[in-house]
C-alpha cells in the first residue's frame, strides 16, 4: 500500500514538474512569494474581512423583512474587489519589478536565459494569478448577492472579464513604471504618480461597472459595443505599447529593442483603419466624425513615437547587424529595424499608411447630413493636414538635430527634447504674439504654425478652396523639405542594412551553411 | 580557429561623460586559470567585470568568450559566464532550494537534469542539509555560497566573481578559496576581484593590476614580479644593536638607495645583481655590526601591488 501510495505520487510529481517546465519560471516565483509576502497576506485579508463586514451590515440592516437588495449589495462588494484587483494588484506588479532593483537580483535574473519579454510577461501573468485569487475569494459573497436578485448573469460575466483585462492593462502599466527609475527617490515618486492613476483608475472602472450593472439596456445598443470595441483597441494596443517600452529598459544595449514597438504601432494602425471599416458598416453618416476623432487622437500619439524612433542612434548595433534577414529586400527590411535614418523613413510611411486609410473608409460616403458636421473631404483634408504637420515637425528638426545623436542617451534625450520644443515654440509663439498684437483668443490660433489652424482649414466649410489648395501646398512643400533633408540619413540607413545582409549572406556561403541561421540559438540543457 | 582563451577582453574602454572609467584595458583568461583582478578602490574593476558580464555596454573594445564576441551575442555569451556581483541578490521569502530550483528554470534545465543540477551546486557548494532553509535567515557566508551555487547551475566556463571574500569570516574565506580553487582544477575560467590580497595570492594563478582605469600589469605573479622589479629588497639582521651605525653602514655599500628597519633587522633596497650582492654582505661580514641573517626578499602579491600603483583614486 505504501509502496504503491509512494510510486503514485512520484509518478504524479514527476508529471507536475515536466508540466511546470512549461510555465515561465518567474510566474512561479512570483506567485510563491506574493503568496509568502506580507503585502498580499494583509491586502488579501484586509479586502475579504471588509466584504464579510458589507454582508453582515447588509444582512441586519434588511430589518425585519430580510429582504436584501442584491443589486445594491452586489455593486459595493465589486467596489471592493475593484480596489483590490485595479489597484492593489498593479501596486503590488509594481513593487515586485522595483524590488528586483532593491534586493540586487536584478543583475541575476538578466543574465540567466530568461529573455526581457519572459521577465515582464511573467510578472504580469503573476499579477493575473492574483487578480484571479481575488475573483475566487469574492465568489461566495458576489453569489450571495446575485441570488438577492436585481442582476442579470450577462451584466456580471461583462464587468468581470472588462476588470480582468483592466487589472492586466494597470498592471503593465505599472510594470513599465516600474522599470523607468533604477533610484529609489525616483521610484518613491513614480509610486505616488501611479498610485494618483491607479485611484482614478479604481474610480472609474467602479462608476463603469455600476451603470453596467444598473443599465442592463446598455447591452442591445450597437453603440455601447462600438465603444467597448474601441476602448478594447486603445487598452491593448497601450498595454502592448507599456510591455515593449519595459521590455526595451531591461534589455541589453545590443539588442534590438526597437522593432517590437513598431510593429505594435503598425497592427495598432492597422487596428485603427480596421476599426474605421467596420464603422462604415455600422454608421455610414457618422464615420467622417469617428474618422476625425481617430486622427486627432491617432496622429499625435503617432508622432509622440516618431520622436523615439527618429532620434534612435543611427548605426546597426552589432548584435542587430548579426540578425539582418538575408531573404527579405532591404529596403522592406528596414523601416523595422532600428536606427533613427529608418526611423524616418517608418514614421513617413506610417503617417502615410494612416491618413490612406482614412481616405479609403471615408471616400465614396454622401456629405455631412449636418451642416456643421465633417463630411468625408472633411476628415480626409483633416488627416492628412495632421499627417503633414506631424511629419514637418519631425523631420525638419530632426534632421537638423541628427548629428548629436551618435553620441549616447543623453544627447538622444536632447534631441527629442528639441523636437518637442520646436513643436511647441511654433504652436505658442505665434498664438502669444497674435494674443498680444490685440487678436481675440480664438483667432490668436489662426496661424499657419500650428495644425489647429489646419483642422480648420479642412473642417470648416466656409474656407475657400482656394485657400484650401494653398495650405494643401504650402503643407505638401514643407513634408518634402523635410523628406529632401532627412534622404541622405534614409539612404545611409538602408544601405546599412543591404550591405549587413551582404555580409551575413557571405558569411554563411563561407561557412557552407545556405540555411537562414537562427536568431537565438536553443537554451543549453 | 578555436581560442586558448576562455576570456578575451580586448581595449574595453568605458566613459560616464567626460570621466574615463576604464581605458582600453586587455588582457586574457585561459581555462582553468585563477586571474586575481586587483586595483584599489575606483581603479575600475566592477565596471570591467561588469562589462565583461555583457551587463555594461563599452564604449570601446571588445569581450570574447570562448573566441565568440559578446557585443555581438550577448545572449550566447551569457550561457557561458557565471558572474557573481559584489552585492548579489536574494529573494528573501524563497528557500536555499527553490531559489536554486528558479534560477535552474531560469537557465532553461528541464526536468531530471534540473532536479540533479541542483543537487550537485548545494553538494559542491556544501549547502547540503539547508535546503528548506529560508534564504532570509542564512548568513552571509551561506548567502554567499548561495549565490556561487547559483552561478555555477548553468555550468559556465567563465567565472567572473566580484569580490566574492568580502565580508567573510576568517573560516568562510577559507571554504570560499577551496571552493574557487577547485573549479579552477575542473577547467573554469576564473576572473576574480578582491582587496584581501593574501587570499588572491594563495588561490590566483596570474594577477591582472588595474588603476584608475589603466592596466598597470597583468602576467602570472612571478612574471609580474620580475618585470616590476627594477630594484631587490633585501632582509638582514644583526647582533649589534648600535641601529645609526647599522643605517649608516648599509647606505655607504654599493646600490644601497633607502634603508628601513623591519622586524628585528633592516630592509635595504639594492641593483638585486648577485655581484652586488656578495659585495654588500663581504662589507658587512667584514664590519664589526657582526649579521646573523641575509636573505633577498621574494616580493608578495601586496608588495607588488604597493609597487606598482600609486594609491590613487580616479
Amino acid at each position: 500500500m505504501t509502496t504503491t501510495s509512494a510510486l503514485e505520487r512520484t509518478t504524479w510529481d514527476g508529471r507536475l514538474d515536466r508540466w511546470s517546465d512549461r510555465l515561465n519560471p518567474i510566474v512561479v516565483k512570483e506567485v510563491r512569494q506574493a503568496l509568502r509576502g506580507k503585502f498580499f497576506q494583509w491586502t488579501f485579508w484586509a479586502t475579504i474581512s471588509l466584504a464579510s463586514l458589507v454582508i453582515v451590515i447588509q444582512l441586519l440592516s434588511a430589518g425585519a423583512g430580510g429582504i436584501v437588495d442584491g443589486r445594491k449589495l452586489f455593486g459595493v462588494l465589486f467596489g471592493c474587489l475593484v480596489v483590490a484587483v485595479h489597484g492593489l494588484v498593479p501596486l503590488w506588479a509594481y513593487f515586485s519589478m522595483s524590488s528586483e532593483w532593491e534586493e540586487g537580483t536584478y543583475d541575476l535574473l538578466v543574465l540567466s536565459n530568461l529573455r526581457p519579454w519572459r521577465i515582464v510577461t511573467g510578472k504580469l501573468f503573476a499579477a493575473g494569478v492574483q487578480a484571479m485569487l481575488y475573483y475566487t475569494a469574492f465568489l461566495p459573497f458576489l453569489a450571495f448577492a446575485f441570488a438577492a436578485g436585481g442582476i442579470d448573469a450577462l451584466s456580471v460575466a461583462f464587468v468581470f472579464s472588462a476588470s480582468l483585462v483592466f487589472s492586466l492593462l494597470s498592471s503593465v502599466i505599472a510594470l513599465d513604471a516600474s522599470t523607468l527609475a533604477r533610484q529609489r527617490l525616483w521610484r518613491m515618486i513614480l509610486l505616488v504618480g501611479l498610485f494618483a492613476i491607479l485611484s482614478v483608475g479604481c474610480w472609474a472602472s467602479g462608476f463603469a461597472a455600476y451603470t453596467i450593472l444598473t443599465e442592463p439596456a446598455l447591452f442591445v445598443s450597437s453603440e455601447f459595443w462600438l465603444a467597448v470595441g474601441a476602448m478594447l483597441t486603445i487598452g491593448l494596443t497601450l498595454g502592448a505599447f507599456a510591455a515593449c517600452l519595459a521590455t526595451a529598459r531591461i534589455s541589453h544595449p545590443e539588442e534590438n529593442v526597437s522593432t517590437p514597438s513598431r510593429v505594435v504601432a503598425l497592427l495598432a494602425v492597422l487596428g485603427l483603419i480596421g476599426w474605421l471599416a467596420f464603422a462604415r458598416t455600422k454608421t455610414s453618416t457618422d464615420t467622417p466624425v469617428v474618422a476625425c476623432i481617430l486622427s486627432a487622437t491617432g496622429f499625435p500619439c503617432l508622432f509622440l513615437l516618431s520622436v523615439v524612433w527618429t532620434t534612435e542612434a543611427d548605426t546597426l548595433s552589432r548584435r542587430v547587424a548579426a540578425q539582418v534577414p538575408t531573404r527579405v529586400p532591404a529596403l522592406l527590411v528596414a523601416p523595422f529595424l532600428p536606427g533613427g535614418g529608418r526611423g524616418v523613413l517608418f514614421s513617413f510611411l506610417l503617417h502615410l499608411l494612416l491618413a490612406c486609410g482614412v481616405y479609403g473608409s471615408v471616400s465614396g460616403l454622401p456629405p455631412a447630413s449636418v451642416g456643421w458636421l465633417p463630411g468625408p473631404d472633411g476628415a480626409t483634408g483633416f488627416a492628412f493636414a495632421l499627417a503633414a504637420y506631424s511629419a514637418i515637425y519631425l523631420f525638419i528638426p530632426g534632421a537638423i538635430v541628427s548629428r548629436a545623436q551618435y553620441a549616447g542617451p543623453r544627447a538622444r534625450l536632447v534631441a527629442r527634447l528639441v523636437i518637442l520644443g520646436v513643436l511647441a515654440f511654433g504652436m505658442a509663439v505665434p498664438t502669444l504674439i497674435l494674443g498680444l498684437s490685440g487678436s481675440d483668443f480664438e483667432h490668436s490660433f489662426r496661424h499657419p504654425f500650428t495644425p489647429v489652424e489646419g483642422a480648420r482649414i479642412f473642417l470648416e466649410q466656409s474656407v475657400e478652396p482656394a485657400q484650401r489648395a494653398t495650405y494643401v501646398g504650402g503643407l505638401a512643400l514643407f513634408v518634402i523639405v523635410g523628406l529632401f533633408a532627412n534622404a541622405p540619413r534614409i539612404v545611409r540607413a538602408v544601405t546599412e542594412v543591404r550591405e549587413a545582409a551582404g555580409r551575413r549572406r557571405a558569411q554563411r556561403l563561407a561557412s557552407g551553411n545556405t540555411t537562414e541561421p537562427p536568431l537565438h540559438a536553443a537554451p543549453q540543457p | 580557429m578555436v581560442s586558448p582563451y576562455a576570456l578575451e577582453v580586448r581595449g574595453l574602454t568605458k566613459r560616464f561623460g567626460s570621466f574615463v572609467a576604464v581605458n582600453g584595458v586587455s588582457f586574457q583568461v585561459r581555462p582553468g586559470e585563477i586571474v586575481g583582478f586587483i586595483g584599489p578602490n575606483g581603479a575600475g574593476k566592477t565596471t570591467t567585470m561588469r562589462m565583461c558580464a555583457t551587463l555594461e555596454m563599452p564604449d570601446e573594445g571588445d569581450v570574447l568568450i570562448e573566441g565568440r564576441s559578446a557585443l555581438e551575442d550577448p545572449r550566447a555569451a551569457r550561457r557561458r559566464i557565471g558572474f557573481m556581483p559584489d552585492s548579489y541578490g536574494v529573494y528573501p521569502s524563497t528557500t536555499i532550494r527553490e531559489y536554486l530550483d528558479f534560477f535552474a528554470r531560469a537557465y532553461g534545465l528541464r526536468g531530471e537534469t534540473r532536479g540533479r543540477t541542483v543537487g550537485e551546486v548545494i553538494e559542491f557548494t556544501k549547502l547540503d542539509g539547508l535546503e528548506e532553509k529560508l534564504v532570509s535567515v542564512l548568513s552571509k557566508g551561506m548567502k554567499q555560497r548561495l549565490c556561487l551555487a547559483k552561478t555555477l547551475l548553468h555550468d559556465p566556463s567563465v567565472l567572473i566573481l566580484d569580490e566574492p571574500a568580502a565580508g567573510l569570516d576568517p573560516r568562510g574565506r577559507v571554504e570560499l578559496r577551496e571552493l574557487v580553487k577547485a573549479l579552477g582544477q575542473l577547467g573554469k575560467a576564473v576572473l576574480v576581484s578582491s582587496h584581501i590580497l593574501t587570499e588572491l595570492a594563495e588561490m590566483c594563478t596570474s594577477v591582472v593590476i588595474i588603476e584608475r582605469g589603466e592596466l598597470r600589469a597583468t602576467g602570472s605573479v612571478d612574471e609580474v614580479t620580475r618585470r616590476s622589479r627594477k630594484r631587490a629588497a633585501v632582509f638582514v639582521r644583526f647582533l649589534s644593536a648600535d641601529a645609526p651605525q647599522i643605517e649608516r653602514a648599509l647606505l655607504e655599500c654599493p646600490g644601497v638607495t633607502s634603508v628601513r628597519p623591519e622586524r628585528g633587522g633592516f630592509l635595504f633596497d639594492c641593483s638585486g645583481s648577485q655581484e652586488e650582492l656578495a659585495v654588500i654582505l663581504q662589507r658587512l661580514v667584514d664590519s664589526d655590526l657582526r649579521p646573523v641573517e641575509f636573505a633577498a626578499r621574494e616580493a608578495n602579491l601586496e608588495e607588488l601591488f604597493l609597487s606598482l600603483t600609486e594609491g590613487k583614486v580616479q
